[in-house]
């Protein structure tokens, strides 16, 4: 067998092709009644009657079309103590086979919503919950629920044109099926989604590829295609730019530019205009506040509070955040090293200890799925 | 305390005998293999009353509840809610179904309160239903452990400094109860390294759960970001580690891992540049066989993108059909077509997705140097081109193979 090195001739390629150029598979929205979920993730509300729900395993995101089953519990959300071992007794398990993935509030009926996993193993099941202004714990029934599926929004699209140096262009298959036995084609876990005049915004990260990628959807679903995938980088710190997972962000006008506030693995507070999410674009994020070590973000509100607006983050180890949106329009890119945190100012809630999960509840209050004693409760706070 | 035995034949087909005999509350096997709550032995009455009657969820929960047995004392002036299901009249019994199976291994608190029935309040009836209480349970199967680590990827023996990602192998499909924090990191002097591992609360794994990815601390990978300065990558140039994997990750079926699993490596160099394709090697196959392709790398690449992110294209045709395999560390990637190789011009082709261990691409390292606002430079794919000469006859051939340059 003759050894040789090879002399590399050709090395230009486009990494995201038009719109119209790619054929991704699972770019078509289907459509139908009694949707199935393999696994149940993050949650979003979009127009009235319908909410998205993202499936981890089978990554797509369906909205259900629930309608008038939204309405019917008692408006508002009564705190629930011990919540997890409340649902898990409805559901007929113990409550250490319980995983809760994601809490929503419906912005109409302050109702809040919760997506879970009843079990751990392969017999895990998916399902959706209510919570209502009297503590009530509704199963939502999918049966005869119509809903509009768009799959595999994270991952590249199925082939990649390697345009030669002589012009001619190689489709690679990013996703080969055929030469795959082992089932390792990477997974990609949804780690937000939100929803603003139209267009769903999905973040999602890879077990295979450290890169950001965002995602804008156009609702009613049509193909995926629409939509556009971007590379987002960040800089962090002066000399070195890399790139890193966003894992929670919220829309937010900076200026009266519509733009993304987004949370980051290790840089926590990004922006950039949604107006460069452009398909094929890479977009250069400006990092504007350092929340400090070993943190992850986890969500992410907006509320105004006397006539100022602040952005409200919950993290893993670092407590709730209150961070004042003034200085966003002049903050100055993080480009230096800063000794603890840095960037635009904020002030941790101390009173707001282990909260899992957060989002609005209304105009002055926030609803937080709260992690005490071994125990979750959900439970309404004034806004600070 | 009445413990019910699990009771696994099939309902009956015919309204039990009610007269004479006690009621009872049975755990049953529905002719459609769902299990059921079941009482038993009802008076015909009662029956016939609970079969118009029209109630709400809470009212057929005040005759007939069923809740997951626990110890916890409720924390609030609430009880733990009842079970999910439906209550109704179904071939003489009054029978409880769950809209989730129950639980193999759950155990089931279940009362039964005729209080409110008709023969509870009927003079004709020589002896009242009592209140019944029973404990209920599906057997869980009988597993043994059986599940462990295969492999860990990077198989190597070293690793660079800046290492990203590793990949964890198991022999059978995981469960998803949070098994990341079995994973350790021991030192040479046999001391755990402090958080060397990214806490996530979502695992990322593939699609038939028995790979999971773990992924080092970025932020203290990467250099001169705050985490980095502060306690300096969890890798030390020059050391050993172990990678410990504990056994109380569980698996599908809910068992430990069969056994702890170790992995030794060393820690070279951070390797913070680009992957250049030009330093690969290709060993290439003998036409008309199907002789394997083999690309040998200066590097160890990522296990998982390996698998995916590089290709061999016919020049001209489709993307050849084949099995590839990843050897020796991750420095070799071995590829064996379906069909024959056909003399002729070959592609091998690398997608832009392809990283090494420490996250850097073609054409752009993990980390690079400030851009200064400017779009950045993205990582490219590579097409390395070769030949494979005619059969010996067809023309003249040189035994040798060089590459042709364009």
């Amino acid at each position: 067998m003759p050894t040789t090195r090879v002399i590399l001739l050709l090395i230009t390629a486009l990494i995201l092709a038009p719109a119209g150029v790619v054929s991704a598979e699972n770019s078509t929205a289907t459509n139908g009644v009694t949707p199935a979920f393999k696994h149940i993730g993050k949650l979003a509300f979009g127009p009235d009657g319908v909410i998205f729900a993202a499936d981890g395993q089978d990554v797509s995101i369906t909205a259900l079309l629930l309608g008038d089953q939204m309405n019917g519990g008692v408006p508002g959300t009564k705190d629930v103590q011990a919540i997890d071992q409340k649902i898990a007794s409805v559901l007929g398990i113990d409550v250490a086979k319980l995983l809760i993935t994601d809490m929503v509030v419906d912005p109409n009926t302050r109702n809040t919503y919760l997506s879970v996993m009843r079990g751990m193993g392969a017999d895990a099941m998916p399902v959706l919950l209510r919570v209502d202004g009297a503590g009530t714990i509704k199963v939502i029934s999918l049966d005869e629920v119509r809903y509009s599926r768009i799959g595999a929004p994270n991952p590249p699209p199925a082939e990649t044109p390697l345009v030669l140096s002589d012009g001619r262009s190689i489709p690679v298959a990013n996703y080969p099926d055929q030469v795959d036995p082992a089932g390792l084609i990477g997974v990609q876990t949804i780690t937000h989604m939100a929803f603003v005049d139209g267009e769903l915004y999905v973040s999602g990260m890879s077990n295979e590829e450290f890169a950001s990628k965002m995602r804008v959807i156009s609702y009613p679903f049509e193909t995926a295609d629409e939509g556009t995938s971007v590379e987002i980088y960040h800089g962090s710190h002066g000399q070195l730019e890399t790139f890193s997972p966003v894992f929670t962000f919220v829309p937010y006008e900076i200026d009266g530019e519509p733009s993304i506030v987004a949370s980051y693995l290790c840089t926590p507070l990004v922006t950039f205009p949604v107006a460069a999410l452009k398909s094929g674009s890479k977009v250069q994020g400006t990092t504007i506040a350092e929340f400090g070590n070993r943190n992850r973000p986890i969500d992410m509100i907006v509320y105004e509070k006397n006539g100022k607006d602040y952005l409200l983050m919950s993290n893993n180890q670092r407590g709730v955040m209150k961070i004042p949106t003034e200085p966003f329009s002049d903050a100055a890119a993080i480009d230096h090293h800063v000794p603890d945190t840095g960037g635009v100012p904020f002030e941790t809630i101390e009173s707001l200890d282990g909260v899992r999960q957060l989002d609005l509840l209304d105009s002055s209050h926030a609803m937080l799925l709260v992690e005490l004693d071994g125990r979750m409760n959900l439970q309404a706070v004034v806004l600070p | 305390m009445l413990m019910a035995a699990a009771a696994f034949a099939p309902a009956c087909a015919q309204a039990p005998e009610t007269v004479g005999r006690e009621a009872q509350i049975r755990l049953t096997v529905t002719s459609e293999g769902s299990r059921t709550v079941d009482v038993e032995g009802l008076p015909s009455e009662d029956l016939a009353f609970l079969a118009r009657a029209t109630l709400s969820p809470d009212e057929w929960a005040a005759i007939l509840r069923v809740e997951v047995a626990s110890d916890e004392p409720s924390l609030d002036e609430d009880e733990w809610p009842a079970v999910l299901g439906v209550t109704a009249v179904s071939n003489g019994v009054l029978r409880f179904t769950p809209r989730f199976h129950f639980d193999p291994g759950q155990r089931y608190d279940v009362v039964f309160d005729p209080s409110s029935l008709p023969s509870a309040h009927s003079a004709a009836a020589s002896s009242p239903l009592k209140l019944l209480h029973a404990v209920v349970e599906v057997p869980a199967p009988v597993h043994v452990a059986s599940t462990h680590v295969v492999e860990v990827y990077p198989s190597g023996p070293e690793v660079p400094e800046n290492h990203l990602r590793l990949y964890l192998v198991f022999s059978g499909p995981m469960s998803s109860s949070g098994g990341g924090a079995q994973v350790r990191l021991i030192d040479d002097q046999g001391q755990p390294v402090p958080d060397p591992f990214l806490p996530l609360e979502l695992e990322l794994w593939n699609e038939d759960r028995t790979r999971f990815t773990v992924l080092y601390d970025p932020g203290r990978v990467k250099r001169g970001i705050r985490p980095n300065e502060e306690m300096g990558r969890a890798l030390v140039e020059g050391r050993t580690y172990t990678l410990v994997v504990g056994t109380d990750w569980r698996d599908a079926a809910g068992q430990p891992l069969v056994s702890e699993f170790r992995h030794e490596f060393r820690v070279g160099s951070p390797e913070e540049r680009a992957i250049d394709p030009a330093e690969w090697t290709l060993e290439l196959p003998a036409p008309g066989t199907r002789q394997p392709l083999a690309a040998v790398f200066s590097r160890p690449l990522d296990y998982g993108l390996l698998h995916r992110a590089l290709r061999v294209v016919a020049e001209g045709g489709p993307l050849l059909d084949g099995v590839i395999r990843v050897e020796q560390g991750e420095t070799r990637w071995v590829f064996t077509p379906r069909a024959s190789w056909q003399a002729g011009e070959y592609h091998l082709v690398a997608a832009p997705s392809l990283e090494d261990v420490a996250g850097n691409r073609i054409g752009r390292p993990f980390e690079v140097a400030s851009s200064n606002g400017q779009p950045l430079h993205g990582a490219e794919g590579a097409s390395l081109p070769f030949r494979l000469p005619g059969l010996a006859g067809d023309h003249a051939v040189s035994e040798e193979y060089n590459p042709e340059i364009r």
